[in-house]
Formats: structure tokens, sequence, C-alpha cells
């Protein structure tokens, strides 16, 4: 028996209001609107939820189609929320476990105290009260026999936090701790914090030093913000949909990703472009990463590197600036777009990066390495899980997603994450993974991957890839290897043809590269239905060259269609 | 079918407003609320983050070459000569000055390193009203009534100063050589682009401040990074040596070195709309508050009472007044006055025509909820409903 959903995510940018109805694991859009949010400094962050749920309630009255909801599903990420202050003993150790915890369940970390910080008490104590948050979550020792001594590190920071706690928003009592340290510590910090503090007890994110366990305190960071959100008067208009419970919408996304990668068994990464901010997620080799980078943070240098053509650079700073003022305004002219692109590509380099250094293995393990691993430590104290070899799927999500055209998310993909070896890249036009992870919280598992639209197979041979050429890269139907027409420095399309389901495509690597079956070793992959174009990315790293970046982002524009050729040539100068 | 946009008012008029009058780090109050404060009444005082400032003069070997004129336990005022250094028999001379008012607490031989502990600094108003609420973490905020136009973007602290409209260009820009030494404590606006050079020229003559409708973005970039690092060392190194040598010259405390910015459209060579010139013109002449929004980086206070900001209080702060209009979401009609966002231009004036039922497709195909516009220079054209923002 279908039953009607209404889903609404009030999101930073946008706020989307969509009606679905779902039927065993089957989830089935029927529309959707979506409305500007009010900027995150409004007094009703909920503004914009009215006028879209009016919205898609009209259209499908106009398409004649009775919409009569059962449930009514929310998600919540403008203003950054839940906003939180993470805390531990050692920032690379504990600090990064809770910093891990609270982006795992959707949160953004404004700040991350612990002892190593460089910081004097009192600044911690001026810095935290100076922060607007929802909670605190505190980390730090394992379980047991930290007490030997009598006194640990974890206590000089909970004092810290407990003489800076700051207040909740209109109200006067102290953001909730979320305490994910030490069992010993419990009692101690009770004490410290008095009797009228809210603390959320969760298991240890760091028992021992060897594990990390983040489920514990990422339903606890993820509880707090259902509770708090009932209180904060910016979230008031919520009411008016009866009072439901909202979730982090980057702890729904999460949970959509998990179990998707679960449910194929390969590792993936979803990209969501949000308007403000990207967030990275990746399930690799089972466990899961979220972070969030503020689309502020791209730098001119980047961009000017991404655009294709010398008169859009003229202006590229006062466009950049611009875009920062106004993050979530959409591009109107071609050159708009050739210069939003760029924004975009930056942001998600920016992003990966931060990613890449945020999914580690753990530090503070002892581990014996061989010595032909000696030179290959990517991040200093623990290796990056985020090897895009390693990463068959990629898919983009966020609002963008819907927006931009399959051949520009793709060029977005294709120079901002650097994806390498063989990679399928799909869009959630439908917020299928957040849906998702909401309605596994209610025991369904939605079949996600039925509403994703494929967008392309990118041939990406990686590092070393001036030495490959087509001689490495083939399509394998039956026992015929037929060559690729991989041309290096250069980006290639071929469209897929109607009925190409038994070829596969076949990357050989060349010893000593590995293209995620391990160095020198054959990589294949079968071509899935509805892919419509393969590109083959022949470019080194970085993709273009910094005297030739024009030509080079020019050339690659052209093969992919982005953009017309008369918008092209007109870039060129006619020249091209 | 109902169109929503962003209402985000430039200008607001006879509007009680509360400003956070902040610390740039921890702070004591010295005024409780419910406390009339005036322009220069001392709200508290704070100390820089470093509490500790080094100044390191000439020395090798393990000695200190320079002559140091200060010995451990003196006090220093900011400016105040510290030690010097000549060299090539006295043809060269490098005169070394305190950072701020203080204590010296250490002289190094070693590193050639005099530490001075900060004396805590005054906070002065620099805006009449009424103290409605304090924070040693955060500061003062103070309640007035006025008229505001609100900053897109800004770069330094509060300061006040009397406004002296000098756009006299035909594209209404302040030309450098518009700035002279007359002009010292004022706030200078600008109708258009505020460029390098005019912010050189008022950080030389000591301007209090500036508005503008825009500025490059290379070079706000460079403002507001010289805002938050330049010192008083550096101050008087690069503009202000000639100036400040009289001996009974006073420095000005760390928060008042540069002036205040305030740039109310964005980046780019756009004017500032009419409300907002009309606004300027009508207080010239008139002693008004500008903050750049510098002093505070974290977003605890709530961005309206620290958002870049021009304030002219009303002489008669009794009278009733309307609330300061705040960031939202308005309905749109045919008809209303709308400023459609760009990347190339932050934003042109238009108005208005006609929604759609359906998703438009733009010139670069997307599909998206349009509004058509007629710009001020009549061309007409479908608009993304996130690029309009409804005018005031």
């Amino acid at each position: 028996m279908a039953r009607d959903v209404l889903y609404v995510d009030v999101g930073s940018a946008v706020t989307t209001a969509r009606a679905v109805s779902v039927a065993g694991d089957e989830v089935e859009s029927h529309g959707f609107s979506f409305c500007p949010s009010p900027p995150a400094t409004s007094d009703d962050l909920t503004a914009a939820v009215s006028p879209a749920v009016d919205s898609v309630m009209g259209k499908l009255a106009r398409l004649g189609r009775a919409f009569d909801p059962q449930e009514i599903m929310v998600t919540v990420s403008a203003g950054g929320e839940p906003r939180t202050v993470c805390a531990g003993v050692v920032r690379g150790i504990s600090g990064e476990s809770a910093r891990r915890a609270a982006l795992s369940a959707g949160a953004t970390v404004a700040d991350l105290i612990a002892v190593d910080d460089g910081r004097q008490d009192f600044e911690r104590v001026s810095d935290l009260r100076r922060q607007e948050i929802s909670m605190v979550v505190l980390a730090g020792g394992v379980d047991e026999e930290i007490l030997s001594t009598g006194r640990h590190q974890l206590f000089s920071i909970a004092r810290v936090i407990a003489e800076g706690l700051p207040r909740k928003r209109g109200s006067k009592s102290r953001v909730p701790l979320v305490y994910a340290a030490s069992q010993e510590g419990r009692e101690e910090v009770t004490r410290i914090f008095g009797e009228g503090a809210e603390i959320i007890w969760a298991d240890n994110v760091r028992a021992t030093l060897e594990q990390e366990n983040l489920d514990s305190a990422r339903n606890a960071v993820a509880q707090a913000f259902s509770q708090g959100i009932r209180i904060d008067p910016r979230f008031s208009g919520l009411g008016r949909l009866g009072g439901p419970v909202a979730w982090p919408t980057g702890h729904a996304v999460g949970t959509g990703v998990e179990d998707l990668s679960r449910r194929l068994g390969e590792n993936l990464l979803a990209i969501s472009l949000d308007g403000d901010a990207v967030q990275i997620l990746s399930s690799i080799k089972g466990v899961f990463t979220r972070t969030v980078t503020q689309a502020e943070r791209v730098d001119l240098k980047g961009v000017l590197r991404q655009l294709p053509a010398e008169r859009l650079a003229e202006h590229a700073a006062d466009m950049l600036g611009n875009w920062k003022l106004h993050p979530y305004i959409l591009p109107r002219t071609w050159d708009e777009l050739a210069v939003f692109l760029a924004f975009w590509k930056e942001a998600v380099k920016e992003a990966m990066r931060d990613h890449r250094e945020t999914a580690i293995e753990l530090r503070g393990v002892h581990r014996q390495r061989q010595i032909s691993e000696t030179f290959k430590v990517d991040v200093a104290g623990g290796d990056t899980l985020v090897r895009m070899e390693r990463v068959p799927r990629i898919i983009v999500t966020g609002y963008l997603s819907r927006l931009l055209s399959p051949g520009s998310l793709v060029s977005i993909v294709m120079d901002g994450a650097g994806p390498s070896g063989i990679t399928a890249v799909l869009a959630d036009p439908g917020e299928t993974l957040q849906l998702a992870g909401l309605l596994s919280r209610s025991g369904t598992a939605a079949r996600t991957e039925a509403s994703l639209r494929p967008l392309a197979f990118l041939v990406s041979p990686g590092r070393g890839e001036e030495r490959l050429g087509a001689r490495r890269a083939f399509t394998l139907r039956g026992q015929i290897l037929d060559p690729l027409p991989l041309k290096v420095g250069e980006v290639a399309m071929l469209p897929v043809e109607a009925g190409a389901l038994d070829t596969e495509l076949v990357l050989d690597a060349r010893a000593g590269v590995d293209l995620g079956e391990g160095e020198g070793r054959r990589v294949r992959a079968r071509v899935k239905p509805g892919f419509p174009v393969i590109y083959l990315d022949g470019r080194g790293r970085p993709q273009v060259r910094p005297d030739r970046a024009f030509q080079d982002v020019r050339k690659c524009y052209r093969s992919m269609r982005v953009f017309p050729d008369e918008v092209m040539s007109g870039w060129a100068g006619g020249r091209e | 079918m109902a169109v929503y946009a962003l209402r985000n008012p430039k200008v607001t008029r006879n509007a009680v407003v509360s400003r956070l009058r902040s610390f740039p780090a921890v702070g004591e109050p010295g005024v409780s609320p419910g406390t009339g404060v005036q322009w220069d009444t001392i709200l508290g005082m704070y100390a820089s983050r470093q509490r500790l400032r080094f100044v390191r003069v000439e020395s090798s070997g393990g000695e200190i070459q320079a002559t140091v004129l200060v010995g451990e336990g003196q006090n220093v005022k900011r400016g105040e000569v510290v030690a010097y250094y000549s060299y090539l028999f006295g043809l060269g001379f490098t005169e070394y000055t305190a950072p701020c008012d203080g204590e010296v607490v250490s002289v190094s031989r070693m590193s050639g390193g005099i530490s001075i502990k900060e004396a805590p600094v005054q906070l002065v108003s620099n805006l009449p009203g009424q103290v409605e609420q304090v924070d040693d973490a955060l500061g003062v905020w103070i309640r007035s009534r006025g008229d505001l136009v609100t900053g897109a973007l800004g770069a330094g602290f509060g300061r006040s100063g009397v406004l002296e409209v000098k756009a006299k260009g035909p594209g209404g820009e302040v030309r450098p050589q518009d700035v002279s030494l007359k002009d010292t404590g004022k706030v200078i606006a600008a109708r258009k682009r505020v460029t390098r050079e005019l912010l050189e020229a008022c950080l030389k003559y000591r301007v209090a401040g500036v508005i503008g409708g825009s500025i490059p973005g290379e070079v706000f970039n460079w403002y507001r990074d010289l805002a938050g690092q330049l010192d008083w060392d550096e101050i008087l190194a690069r503009y202000w040596t000639r100036e400040l040598k009289e001996k009974d010259a006073v420095p000005p405390p760390p928060m008042e070195i540069v002036p205040a910015l305030v740039v109310t459209e964005g980046f780019g060579d756009v004017p500032m709309s009419e409300e907002g010139f009309g606004l300027l013109l009508e207080h010239a002449g008139e002693r008004v508050f500008l903050d750049g929004g510098g002093a505070f980086q974290s977003r605890g206070a709530g961005a309206a009472e620290s958002v870049p900001c021009l304030f002219v209080p009303a002489c008669d702060q009794g009278r009733a007044a309307g609330e300061v209009g705040v960031r939202g979401l308005d309905r749109l009609n045919p008809g209303d006055r709308v400023r459609v966002l760009g990347l190339a231009e932050p934003f042109v004036e238009a108005t208005v025509l006609e929604f759609s039922e359906d998703d438009v497709a733009l010139e670069t195909s997307m599909t998206v909820p349009g509004v058509k516009v007629q710009t001020a220079f009549g061309k007409t054209m479908w608009v993304p409903v996130f690029n309009v923002e409804k005018a005031d």
C-alpha cells in the first residue's frame, strides 16, 4: 500500500518541498517546488517553507493528482545548522574523532579545541563564548585507566568548556554538551559542569586507540539537534507543518550514501553542491566520512586556471566577490556560466582537499609499515582513504544537480574531484539519497539507485597518463578488444550506442600504476544501462597547463559540448 | 502562482537600531544596561589578542647594536621611540617605536627583542544612545534611533566623523586628490567606485571612514588584509611618518588606525542606489557612525548588529520610531521594483512584469522558476527568481 509523503528540506540557499509516494522499497516522486531560503542572519529561517509547500500542492492540483500526505519529513541545513564546537585532548587523535562524529551527524564544525591547539585557556574560553552554536561535542581519553595518575588533560578541556559554554539562541540556558569521551571520566565531568548543565552521554568515540566508534556520538548529535530545533525561534515556522521531527540534512544524505554503498558493495563518493557550501560524503572501505567546505574559501588563482577566455579573467575578482556575497544566484549568460563553473570546480577541488585530510586511517595507532611504503604517506600522521582509483561511482547531489546540464556537472566532477580509473558519474536531482536516509530511520530501505540519473562514464588513466595513450584503453565486446581513441592531453566524448550493454571498458595499467585493482593490473567495468556517454580524459595532472590554461579549458569544453560552438569561437576570438 | 524573492533592505529611516560595539578580543565593560552614552563615552577597556608585543631591534653576536632608550618595568606610550640605530657613520638612522601603550617586561640582548606587556585600551562609543546589553566576551550593545544605510561588505572598525559627500566627478567617483588634510577625522562618501588610490589618500590624511557604492575585488582584499594586520609601526612607516613627527601628536588607539570602509552594493564599478545616496546627501555635514564590521569575526552576536553600516542618529532620541527592516522573503507582484543580481554586475534595477506558471529556460539552457523584468534601460528579460531581490 503506497503512502503519500511530503518531504521538506530547509536548506541554506534553497528550500525544497517534494511530494512522493512510498510503496515498499519504491519511492515515486510526483513533483517538487523550490524557493530561495532567507539568509542565515534572518530571524525566521523557515520563511520559504510555506511558499514551497503551497507551490508544490498547487502544481499537483493543476495536474489533477490528489495528494494527501500521511507523513511529513523535514531536514534542515539552513544557517549551517547544526553548528557545533568540537573538543578533544589531542587535536589529531580525539579532537579529530570528535570532529568526524559531528560532521557525520550532519553538523558544521565552527572550532576545534584541544590541548595542543596553540591557545591559552582564556583565549579558548573567549573564543567559545563568541560562538553561536547548537552544542559542544567532547571526546578524549580511552575507557580504562585514565585516572591512574589522578588527573587527565580531559578535565582541563572540560573546565574550559564549562567556563565558556555559550547560551542557546532565545534562551538563558547553556547549549548542551555531547560527551563522547572516556567512560571513567563521566563522574568528574558531571562535577565540573555542575547540576544545571545538559550533558548528553554517548559511547566513547575512541574507547581504545585502535578503534573509532562514531555511531553513538553521531546519533546523539542528531538527536540533540532534533530536540533543540523545537525551541529555536528561527525554526518556529516548522510548527505550521504540525511540528514534525527535523533531522540534519547532512545526516540524512550520509545515511543514504552509507546504505547505498553497503547495498552495492562498492566504494562511493557523493558531492553535494548546495549553493553556499560543498559537502563531500564518502563510504570507502566501509568507513563513512562527511566534510563541509564553505564556498567562500574559493581562491581567485585557481579560478583563473579554469576560465576559457582571457577577457573573462579581467573581471574574475569582482565576479568571485559578488558570488561570495550571493552564492545562491544563478548564471544568466554563457559568460557568467563559464565563470560559475570555474568557481564550482575550485570549490569542489578545495572540498576534496579537506575530505582527503579528514577521511584518514586512524592516528595514534601503532602500525607496521613496509619499507616500500615509507614515502607513500599523503597526509602527515595518517594515510588518506580517498584514492580516486578506489572510487568507481560518484554521485552529484544538491540543488545545483538538477539545474546544471549533464555536461556542466561532469566537467565539475572531472576538474574538481579528479577521478582516476573508470568512474560512473550519476546525478541525484530528486534528493533521493536524503529521502532514503530519512526512510531508513523508519525501517524502509528505499531503492535509491533506480532514481539516480546516469550522466557519464569517465575513463581517466590517472597519473602517468602521458605514456598511456590508446594502446592501454579498450572496449571489450565478446573476445574482441577495440582501442579507445584516448589522446594525450585531450578529452574525447564517445556516445554509448544503444544495445552496448555487453560492452566492457578496459584499462591496462602500466607497471607501478594502480588504477584500482592493484599496481600494474587491468581494470574492467561493464557499461551499465542508461549511461548516454563515455568521456575519455587523457589530460595530465594538473589538467590544464599554466601557460596555456585558456586553450586547454576551451579544448575540454569543446569536446564535452558544454557551450555552443559560436560561444566557444567568440571566446577564442574567431581563431579556433 | 505566488512567487517569492529575497528582501534585503539597504536603507531604513527613523528606526531603532541596536549596534554591537565589540571588543576585538577580551574586554571589560565600564557601563551597565540602561546607561545613556554620547559620541565620546568610554564603554570599557580591551586588550589585544597578543597581550605581549615585541619590538625587534638591530643585534648581532649576542649584543644589541641599537641604542635602547627604555628599561624593564618602564611604561611606554604607543608610538614612543624605544630604541634607535644609526649606521654608515650616522648617515642612516632607524627608529624603533612602541606598537602599544604598556610596560616593558624584558629586553633580550641575545635576540634583540624588547617585550612590551600591552596596557588595556579604551573602547570609545562613537555612537550616542542607550546601553542595551553588555558582555565581556563580546562587547556593548547600544540602542539608538536614526537613519541606517546597510553595507554589503566592509572593513575596519566602528568610527565616527562629520559626513562629507565628495562625489563630484561625472561617475560619482572621488579622486585621491579630492582628499586633503582638511578631511582628517571626517567620513567621506563616494557615489560610485572606491579605488585603492583613494583608500591610500584616506589612510594618509587620517580620514575616519569611507562609504561608496562598489569596489574592485582585488582592492577590497588588499584593504581588508591591511585593516586586520596594520599596526602602529607599519602605519607610521607607510603613511604618517611626516605628519606625526610633532611631539604633541597623539597616536590613535588600535581600532582607529585605519579608516572604516563600507561598500553598499558589491564588487565591480556600479553606483550606490538612489535611496542610499539620497540619504547621505540629506545628512551631509552631520556627525555619523560608520562601522566596517571588522571587529567582530564570529557570528555570535547576530549579523544584524555587526553588519557594515552607516548610521545617522536622530537629534531627538525620544520620538517613536519603526523597526529596522529585516532581511527575509517577500511575495513579488507585477510592478514591484527589484534588483536583479548578477556575477558581472552586483545588480541592475528593474521592474517586475510577469511570472511563469512553469519553469523558464534561460540562455544557458538552465530551467528555473523565472521572473520577467524590465530594466531601467528598457531591456526586457527573464531572470531566475534566485537572482531577484525586492528593492526597498
